[in-house]
C-alpha cells in the first residue's frame, strides 16, 4: 500500500508534465491572438510591446518561462519571489491565475462534492430498491428516472429547476453564489446524471449479488432478504460504483461548465471554458496543471479506498 | 457500512464551506452587466470597464446627461492658448482621494505617463499620441527596453533602476505634460484638437494616486520593465477620486461600490451602495429580473429579445396617445411610460431599445489580390457600389434582426455629434446596382442568370465571412446572400468562423465580404473616419485612398469648426457614397431592461454614457 502511494506520487510530476506539454502545443497552435479584444486593435508598436510583455513572442520562451514559474523552479533559483506563480491572466489583466483558481476552485469543489453526495445517496438507495425487486413498479420507475437523468443535458434540467423552483415558486434564490440556499439547485442539477449512472450500476450489482452462492447461503441460514441484502450483497454491489466514483468526482469537482453557467455560479469550470474560448494561455495552462494534479490524486484516493472497502483487493497490483 | 463515515464527514465540510461564502449584503442599486475586465484606468477598453471607471474616478471632464457635452469634473476651469495647442487645466482645490489625501495635477501626469509606457501595454496608448512628444517617447522607451534586453552585461537591479531614471528624464524632456504647481496641469498638443475636452472625459485619462502606484510598482531587473502588481486594483488598495470607492470585487461574482465620503460633489450621488452582478447567461439575468431584486439589466442579449421588443411596441402603440401627450408636456420617455396604465397580457414596458454610439456594417476586401492570389473583383469601387445598392436595409432590420434598428447610410450615427450632419449614403436601388455592375464589365452574357466578364468568365463565387455564435450575423449573412444573388446574379458562399479566427482572416485579407461594426470613442466624426485611413491598424479592408487620407489631414489642421465638419462630411461621403469600402447597415441598438418610474438617471443620449452615480431607485408607491 505504501509502495503504491509512493510510486504514484513519483509518477505524478511526469504525468502532469506530459499533460502540460500536450495542452500547450494544442493551445499554442490555435490561431488567434490572446491579447486581442473585441472591436479594435492597438497600434503595431503597442501590440509588439504587449506580446513581449507576456512572452508571447516565441512558444519556447513562453513554455519554459511559464513552467519554471509555475513549478516553483524560478522561485528556488531566486528569479521569482512567488513559489507557484501561474502568472497574470492574459484575458483578465487584473487577476492572477492563482487568484482566479483559488477563488473558483473551492466553489466548483463544493458544488461537485455536494452533487456527488446527493448522487451517491439517491443513486445507491434507488439502485438497491430497484435491484431487489427487478420488474416491480419501483424498478420501472427507477429505470425511467435513470434514462431521463442520463440523457437530459444539464442546461435543460438546470433551466427547468430554475423556472419551476426559483422563478415560479420562489423556493430558492435565482442564480449567484453565497450560502446553502444558492447551492441547492445547482447541486441537484449537477447530481442528476451521476445519480442515474450510480443507480444503474447499483441495480445491476444487486441483481447479480442476490443470486450468488454466499447470499443464497445467508438466506438459507434464515436471514431475511433485507438483512442479507444489506450485510452481504450491498458491499460487493458497491464496488463498481466505487471505481466509477473516482473519475466521476473529479469531473464533478473540476466544474461543470453548463451548470455553472446556467446558475451563474462563479466556479472554475466556467472560467476554464471562457479561457479556452478567449485563448487565455496562462489561465488555460494554470487550470490544466491544477486539474491534472487533482485527477491523479483522485484516482490514487479511489485505489486506496478500494483496498479499504475490500482488503482482498491488491490495489498495488 | 464503511462508506457512511466519509460521506457524513463530507456533508459537514460542505455545510461549513457554504456557510462561510459571503454575500455582498444589501445595496441601494443592483444591476446586471458584463463583468469588468480591469479596474486599472489606463488599461481599459471595454464599455463596462469605462462605466465602472467613471463611477470610481473623476476625469478632468464629465459628460452632461442631456447633451453629452463635456463639463468640468476634476478640473474647475481651463484655458486654451491662441494657437489652440496649449491647454491649461486648474484642478479643483477641494477634490480629494477616497483616503482623504488631496488630488493633484501630478496624479494626472503620472496616469498619462503610464498610458504612454509600453510596459503598461495599454490599448489606448494611441489616444495620447496627440500630445506633443508622446509618440516619440513611447517609441524611445520601446527601443530602450529592446536595447536593454539585448545588452551583454548582467541585468542587475541597479541597471534597471538607472534605465528607469533615464526614462523619467526623457519623459520630462520630450512630452508636453507639465505641472507648474500642485493644481495646474499644462498640456501641449502636436496640433489643435477641438474635441480635446471630450477626450478628457474618457475614463482612460482618469488620474491615479501616486503613492499607491509607487507602492505596487516594481522594476524587473531582467527586462528593465516597470510592472504594477494587479493587486493594486483590489478593494482596500485602490483609492478613487470620484463618486464611489471599491468596496468588494470578486472575479465574475460581484462588484460592490460604496459612496466616497471625500468626493467633492458627494451630495449629488444618487445611490450609496451599488452592486453589479455579472450574470454570464443573459437568460438567467432576465429571469432573475422577473423574480425581483434587480433594478437594471444593462444589456439584454437573449435570443428572444426581439419578441420582448414586440411586446414593448404593442404596449407603446396601445398607449400612443397618452405617451405623446405626456411627452408634449415635457416628460421624458421613461416618465411618460411610467405614467401609463399597467401593461396587459403580452405587453410590457420595461424593455428599452435605445440607439447606441455604433454602426453595424459589412465590409469589402479592397486589396487588389485575394489571399489565394486570384484577382479581387471587389478592388473595383463600381462592384462595391453595386453590392451596396442591392441591399434592402429596412427589410433587414424589420424582418431579419427584427430589432427595427434605425437604418443608416453613413458611418457616424445620426444625431450623435452636435453640429455634424453626415452624408445620406447610397439607397436601395436594384436597377442602379445592376447598372453599376455592368459598367464594371459584369453582365449576364449567356442568359444563365449569372454575370460574366467580357471573356465569358463568371463572377467569382463571393466568399461572405461572419462570426459563429451570433445569431444576428448568421441571419444577416443568409439574407444578404439572397439579396445579392437575386439582384446581381452572383453566386455566394457563406463561411462562419469563431471570433479569434475571424480576426485572423480579416487581418490576412482572407475574405471578400465580412461582417463589421464600430463603436465610437469620443464625440467627433474622426472617431469613425480614422479607422478607414490607409495606415490605420484597424483598416482590415485595406482601403487605400490618398485623397481621403489627405482630407483627414487637412481637416485636422482646420481651425474653423464649421469648415472642419464640412471637410469631414466630404471625407465620410467619399466612404459611403463613392468608394464604399464598407456598407453601413444600421445604428446599433442597446437593449436595457428596467421598470420605468422605478429607476431614474439613465441618459438616453445616443452615446449612452451612463454615470452610475446619477442612477437612483425610486420608492414604489
Amino acid at each position: 500500500m505504501r509502495g503504491l502511494i509512493l510510486r504514484r506520487l513519483l509518477v505524478l510530476p511526469l504525468i502532469v508534465l506530459a499533460v502540460y506539454t500536450l495542452t500547450f502545443i494544442l493551445a499554442w497552435l490555435v490561431p488567434g491572438n490572446p491579447l486581442e479584444r473585441e472591436g479594435r486593435r492597438p497600434p503595431p508598436e503597442v501590440e509588439a510591446a504587449m506580446r513581449r510583455q507576456y512572452h508571447l513572442d516565441s512558444p519556447l520562451n513562453f513554455y519554459g518561462e511559464y513552467l519554471s514559474r509555475a513549478s516553483g523552479v524560478a522561485w528556488l533559483t531566486g528569479t521569482s519571489d512567488k513559489p507557484f506563480d501561474l502568472g497574470p491572466s492574459l484575458g483578465h489583466p487584473d487577476w492572477t491565475v492563482n487568484r482566479i483558481i483559488s477563488d473558483g476552485l473551492p466553489v466548483s469543489m463544493t458544488l461537485g462534492a455536494g452533487a456527488m453526495l446527493i448522487a451517491v445517496v439517491v443513486g445507491v438507495a434507488s439502485g438497491v430498491v430497484a435491484g431487489l425487486r427487478p420488474g416491480s413498479f419501483a424498478d420501472a420507475a427507477t429505470q425511467v428516472m435513470t434514462v431521463i437523468g442520463i440523457s437530459l443535458p444539464g442546461f435543460v434540467t438546470g433551466s427547468t429547476l430554475l423556472l419551476l423552483l426559483a422563478a415560479r415558486f420562489h423556493l430558492f434564490p435565482f442564480g449567484g453564489w453565497g450560502g446553502l440556499s444558492y447551492a441547492v439547485l445547482p447541486m441537484v442539477a449537477l447530481s442528476l446524471p451521476f445519480a442515474a449512472y450510480i443507480a444503474r450500476l447499483m441495480r445491476f450489482g444487486m441483481i447479480e449479488q442476490m443470486q450468488t452462492d454466499h447470499v443464497r447461503t445467508a438466506l438459507a441460514k434464515g436471514l431475511s432478504r433485507r438483512q442479507a441484502a444489506i450485510r452481504h450483497a450491498m458491499r460487493n454491489a458497491f464496488l463498481p460504483v466505487l471505481s466509477y466514483l473516482g473519475p466521476a468526482t473529479a469531473v464533478a469537482m473540476t466544474g461543470s461548465f453548463v451548470v455553472e453557467k446556467v446558475f451563474a455560479v462563479p466556479g472554475l469550470g466556467r472560467h476554464f471554458v471562457d479561457a479556452v474560448l478567449g485563448k487565455d494561455l496562462t489561465l488555460i495552462m494554470g487550470v490544466v496543471l491544477v486539474y491534472s494534479t487533482m485527477l491523479v490524486l483522485f484516482n490514487l484516493a479511489v485505489d486506496v479506498l478500494y483496498h479499504w472497502v475490500d482488503p482482498r483487493i491488491d490495489a498495488a497490483g | 457500512m464503511r462508506v457512511v463515515a466519509p460521506l457524513a464527514l463530507l456533508l459537514v465540510v460542505l455545510v461549513l464551506a457554504l456557510s462561510t461564502s459571503g454575500t455582498p449584503g444589501n445595496a441601494d442599486l443592483v444591476f446586471v452587466g458584463p463583468d469588468v475586465f480591469t479596474l486599472d484606468p489606463q488599461k481599459m477598453s471595454y464599455m463596462q470597464d469605462l462605466r465602472m471607471e467613471m463611477a470610481l474616478d473623476e476625469a478632468l471632464f464629465v459628460r452632461d446627461s442631456e447633451t453629452c457635452d463635456p463639463v468640468p469634473g476634476a478640473c474647475e476651469k481651463f484655458e486654451t492658448s491662441a494657437d489652440g495647442r496649449e491647454w491649461t487645466f486648474h484642478i479643483r482645490a477641494v477634490a480629494r482621494w477616497s483616503d482623504g489625501s488631496p488630488l493633484e495635477a501630478e496624479d494626472f501626469r503620472l496616469a498619462w505617463m503610464r498610458a504612454l509606457l509600453p510596459d503598461t501595454a495599454a490599448d489606448y496608448s494611441g489616444l495620447f499620441f496627440c500630445i506633443a512628444g508622446a509618440r516619440e517617447f513611447f517609441q524611445w522607451r520601446e527601443q530602450a527596453l529592446l536595447d536593454y534586453a539585448r545588452e551583454e552585461q548582467p541585468h542587475t537591479a541597479e541597471a534597471a533602476a538607472a534605465l528607469w531614471q533615464l526614462t523619467l528624464a526623457e519623459f520630462d524632456r520630450r512630452v508636453g505634460i507639465h505641472c507648474p504647481d500642485a493644481h495646474t496641469l499644462v498640456v501641449t498638443l502636436t496640433q489643435p484638437l477641438p474635441y480635446l475636452a471630450d477626450l478628457l472625459a474618457f475614463g482612460v485619462t482618469s488620474p491615479v494616486q501616486r503613492v499607491t502606484i509607487a507602492r505596487f510598482t516594481s522594476i524587473e531587473a531582467r527586462t528593465g520593465r516597470v510592472e504594477t502588481d494587479p493587486e493594486w486594483t483590489k478593494p482596500g488598495n485602490r483609492p478613487s477620486n470620484g463618486p464611489y470607492m471599491l468596496a468588494d470585487w470578486r472575479y465574475k461574482r460581484h462588484l460592490l461600490l460604496e459612496a466616497n465620503p471625500y468626493y467633492w460633489n458627494a451630495a449629488a450621488v444618487g445611490s450609496q451602495r451599488v452592486l453589479m452582478l455579472p450574470f454570464e447567461n443573459n437568460s438567467t439575468a432576465v429571469l432573475a429580473y422577473g423574480v425581483g431584486g434587480i433594478d437594471w439589466i444593462s444589456e439584454v442579449s437573449v435570443d428572444y429579445r426581439a419578441d420582448m421588443a414586440a411586446q414593448q411596441a404593442a404596449y407603446e402603440s396601445r398607449q400612443a396617445e397618452q405617451l405623446r401627450a405626456a411627452r408634449d408636456g415635457g416628460a421624458t420617455r421613461t416618465a411618460a411610460l411610467a405614467a401609463g396604465t399597467e401593461p396587459q397580457a403580452n405587453e410590457r414596458r420595461d424593455l428599452h431599445v435605445l440607439r447606441a454610439y455604433g454602426t453595424d456594417f459589412f465590409q469589402f476586401n479592397c486589396r487588389p489580390k485575394l489571399a489565394d492570389g486570384r484577382d479581387n473583383p471587389f478592388a473595383d469601387a463600381r462592384v462595391r457600389r453595386a453590392f451596396a445598392r442591392a441591399v434592402d436595409k429596412q427589410l433587414l432590420v424589420d424582418r431579419v434582426t427584427r430589432m427595427h434598428e434605425p437604418v443608416s447610410g453613413g458611418l457616424v450615427p445620426p444625431g450623435s455629434i452636435a453640429g455634424y450632419q453626415g452624408p445620406e449614403g447610397l439607397g436601395f436601388d436594384p436597377a442602379a446596382a445592376r447598372a453599376e455592375l455592368e459598367s464594371a464589365g459584369w453582365r449576364d452574357r449567356d442568359g444563365d442568370g449569372l454575370v460574366e466578364d467580357d471573356s465569358g468568365a463568371e463572377f467569382p463565387v463571393v466568399d461572405l465571412l461572419y462570426t459563429t455564435g451570433a445569431v444576428r450575423y448568421k441571419n444577416l449573412a443568409l439574407a444578404l446572400r439572397d439579396m445579392w444573388s437575386k439582384a446581381l446574379g452572383v453566386q455566394m458562399e457563406l463561411r462562419s468562423k469563431d471570433t479569434k479566427f475571424f480576426k485572423e482572416d480579416l487581418r490576412t485579407g482572407n475574405f471578400m465580404i465580412a461582417r463589421g461594426g464600430w463603436y465610437g470613442d469620443y464625440g467627433d466624426p474622426t472617431t469613425y473616419l480614422e479607422f478607414c485611413r490607409s495606415t490605420d491598424g484597424n483598416n482590415d479592408r485595406r482601403y487605400n485612398c490618398p485623397e481621403f487620407d489627405s482630407l483627414l489631414d487637412d481637416a485636422a489642421k482646420e481651425r474653423d469648426p464649421q469648415r472642419r465638419f464640412e471637410m469631414l462630411h466630404r471625407a465620410e461621403a467619399m466612404l459611403v457614397e463613392r468608394d464604399l469600402p464598407l456598407i453601413p447597415l444600421c445604428t446599433f441598438v442597446q437593449v436595457y431592461m428596467f421598470e420605468p418610474g422605478e429607476l431614474t438617471g439613465l441618459t438616453e443620449h445616443p452615446r449612452l454614457e451612463q454615470y452610475l452615480s446619477r442612477l437612483k431607485r425610486q420608492p414604489q408607491s
